[in-house]
């Protein structure tokens, strides 16, 4: 045995012995979550997984995300649509991710990657016309992210190479700016965000973006497709091009996200999200990302909200309830199961908007159908939502508020909207 | 560091390996019918050392616990299918090394970000590698990916030249001379760094 041989090995086991006997993560195989089965869509022994993934889609897209209720077909209560007026006040502008014509309605849960080319399209959110659609620039064949930020101007877009899913694509963000008053053609420009590639890694998803409002930090949030392995949650520095890590402590106790969608204070300094292991409460997570710790237990407050009163949160959804942009307010979807009948659910589903200062509780809908919230305003008093079925094979979309309803132009194949 | 000793006696029970499929899998039995207790039991014998051979690999931990966990899953998913399941520690091994050539040939495609993952090591770790272990590990890194991880079956896991024949598919007179020639280039690429 020579020196070089001598050295390596003695190296090679250094190494590894860098990675002690108790960090081996534990392995769980419940039947119900072992992974994806390449090209099909569906989890190994577990239900079609076309729910909690696309609805986590398009969560991801907007920050917002989805609790089903429903829109059309509805009896009675619908409030008749307002004039364009109402949306005069509403964020000028929102995104969709739509998939390329000819596609036709194929992978569902494609908002954490996607197998088609999907493209953007910036509409104007009082005459529905179409400002701007954007291709995912090369090497990138689509687009798998999209969420708005707090001027309405700017987009972060995040791009993908086409994948079925396993193992998952890495993603680039960009930001997306239009130019109202260029000419059409020349109105929208996409930059590269000074980001790394977030990677995809194994098993990783990117499951959430979250630009603050000052437009210098970017938060994104990463689950791992598996139990037991801990949600990361990340701060990019714009400016300086540094980052900070937390890892959540906590992992989910089945195929869920550990963490919500998160919403930036308005300083810029919190960030709020919800924990989402306990089963049928809420609480919330107020993360300081400007505490020097960069420890998750340390650095954040939990706070725990009241049910409203008379309500029960939809159990199957992992994604209710929603935080909204201004961390003020929380929408809820929730089931009164007194008003499910023998005949079915009449005026079961409502989405509700919690005052988180005051604890006031707004109704903004009650329906008998299933709709999905794709996008809201800031103050959650106004929501962009699909009804029939889940993006992309939703039937319509329409803007709902308080008082009343203004259907809006999207194609049937659009997937995520952001406002 | 001392660099003039031999190998460890204990380098099976170190690396977590006994260096032979079938001792390794002889818990799980082909006729074993509940086969996520079957893949479990091979994971707990055997996770640590491919963690680590995927972490001497990747130089990511967290890449590599995502690697190891993959190759699991696909031999979960695989194992009604496995033709020998005896043999399915040879099967996860080289499900390992796919992984890691993958993971390395996305992060080199695009820039990935090694810190995007958990620390690769802790402060303490850290201070206690020293700078010739890195640049070896460094010069191993940098060899072809054939040569790389004939390297590390063999004086990591201290493999056979079949058992690295089996788990890279490729032929024992292959093995050895992608060794040597691994060895030259690794001795080569150390001097060079030294001068």
């Amino acid at each position: 045995m020579n020196r070089t041989e001598d050295r390596l090995r003695i190296a090679l086991l250094e190494t590894a012995e860098q990675i002690p006997p108790s960090a081996v993560p534990p392995l769980e195989l419940p039947d119900e979550v072992v992974g994806r089965v390449r090209g099909s869509h569906r989890r190994l022994g577990g239900p079609p997984r076309r729910w909690p993934s696309a609805l986590a889609a398009a969560a991801a897209v907007c920050l917002i995300i989805g609790l089903p209720v429903a829109l059309a077909g509805g009896k009675g209560r619908v409030v008749p649509a307002r004039p364009f007026g109402l949306l005069a006040q509403f964020p000028p502008y929102y995104v969709a991710l739509q998939q390329a014509p000819g596609c036709g309605p194929c992978a569902p849960d494609n908002a954490r990657y996607s197998t088609n080319q999907d493209r953007a399209v910036m509409q104007s959110t009082v005459t529905g016309n179409t400002l701007a659609t954007i291709a995912a620039p090369k090497p990138y064949g689509t687009f798998a992210f999209v969420q708005g930020t707090a001027n309405s101007r700017d987009f972060i877009l995040g791009a993908q190479r086409l994948s079925d899913g396993f193992p998952y694509p890495a993603t680039k963000l960009y930001l997306l700016h239009l130019n109202p008053s260029a000419k059409p053609g020349h109105r929208a420009r996409l930059t590269a965000l000074p980001v790394p590639l977030l990677p995809g890694a194994s098993s990783y998803e990117l499951t959430w973006l979250a630009l603050s409002p000052n437009g210098h930090l970017l938060a994104t949030i990463s689950t791992r497709a598996a139990n037991n392995i801990p949600t990361k949650l990340r701060v990019f520095d714009l400016v300086t091009g540094r980052s900070r890590t937390w890892v959540l402590p906590k992992w989910a106790p089945s195929y869920r996200d550990v963490a919500g969608p998160p919403s930036w204070s308005t300083d810029s300094r919190t960030l709020a999200f919800f924990d989402r292991t306990m089963a049928r409460s809420a609480e919330l997570v107020l993360l300081d990302t400007s505490a020097p710790a960069a420890d998750f237990s340390t650095d954040s407050r939990f706070v725990s909200l009241p049910r409203p009163p008379g309500t029960d949160e939809f159990s199957f959804l992992p994604d209710a309830p929603l935080l909204t942009p201004d961390s003020q307010h929380v929408i809820e979807s929730v089931i009164n199961p007194r008003e499910i009948t023998p005949r079915g659910p009449e005026d079961a589903f409502a989405l509700n908007v919690v005052n988180l200062r005051t604890g006031k509780v707004t109704q903004i809908r009650q329906h008998s159908q299933i709709f999905y919230v794709l996008a809201t305003d800031p103050s959650g008093s106004a929501v962009i939502v699909a009804t029939g079925n889940l993006p992309p094979f939703a039937k319509s979309f329409a803007i709902w508020t308080a008082h009343g309803t203004t259907p809006i132009q999207l194609p049937a194949d659009t997937i995520a909207v952001a406002w | 560091m001392e660099l003039d000793g031999t190998a460890p006696a204990s380098v099976p029970q170190r690396h977590g390996f006994t260096g032979s499929d079938r001792a390794g899998s002889a818990d799980v039995s082909p006729g074993t019918k509940d086969r996520a207790a079957a893949v479990s039991v091979l994971y707990a014998g055997h996770a640590l050392g491919l963690i680590r051979l995927a972490h001497i690999m990747l130089g990511n931990r967290q890449a590599a616990e995502d690697v190891v966990h993959d190759a699991f899953l696909g031999l979960y998913r695989r194992w009604p299918h496995l033709n020998e399941q005896a043999k399915a520690l040879g099967y996860v091994r080289s499900s390992v090394l796919n992984g890691c050539r993958s993971a390395l040939r996305r992060r080199s495609a695009s820039e990935f970000d090694d810190s995007h993952g958990a620390p690769v090591t802790s402060a303490e770790s850290a201070v206690l590698t020293t700078e010739e272990r890195q640049e070896i590990i460094r010069a191993l890194r940098r060899l072809p990916h054939r040569q790389r991880e004939v390297l590390a079956l063999r004086f990591y896991l201290d493999l056979p030249d079949d058992q690295i024949a089996a788990a890279m598919r490729i032929s024992r007179s292959t093995v050895r001379s992608t060794a040597h020639r691994g060895l030259s280039a690794l001795r080569r690429a150390l001097r060079e760094e030294t001068s």
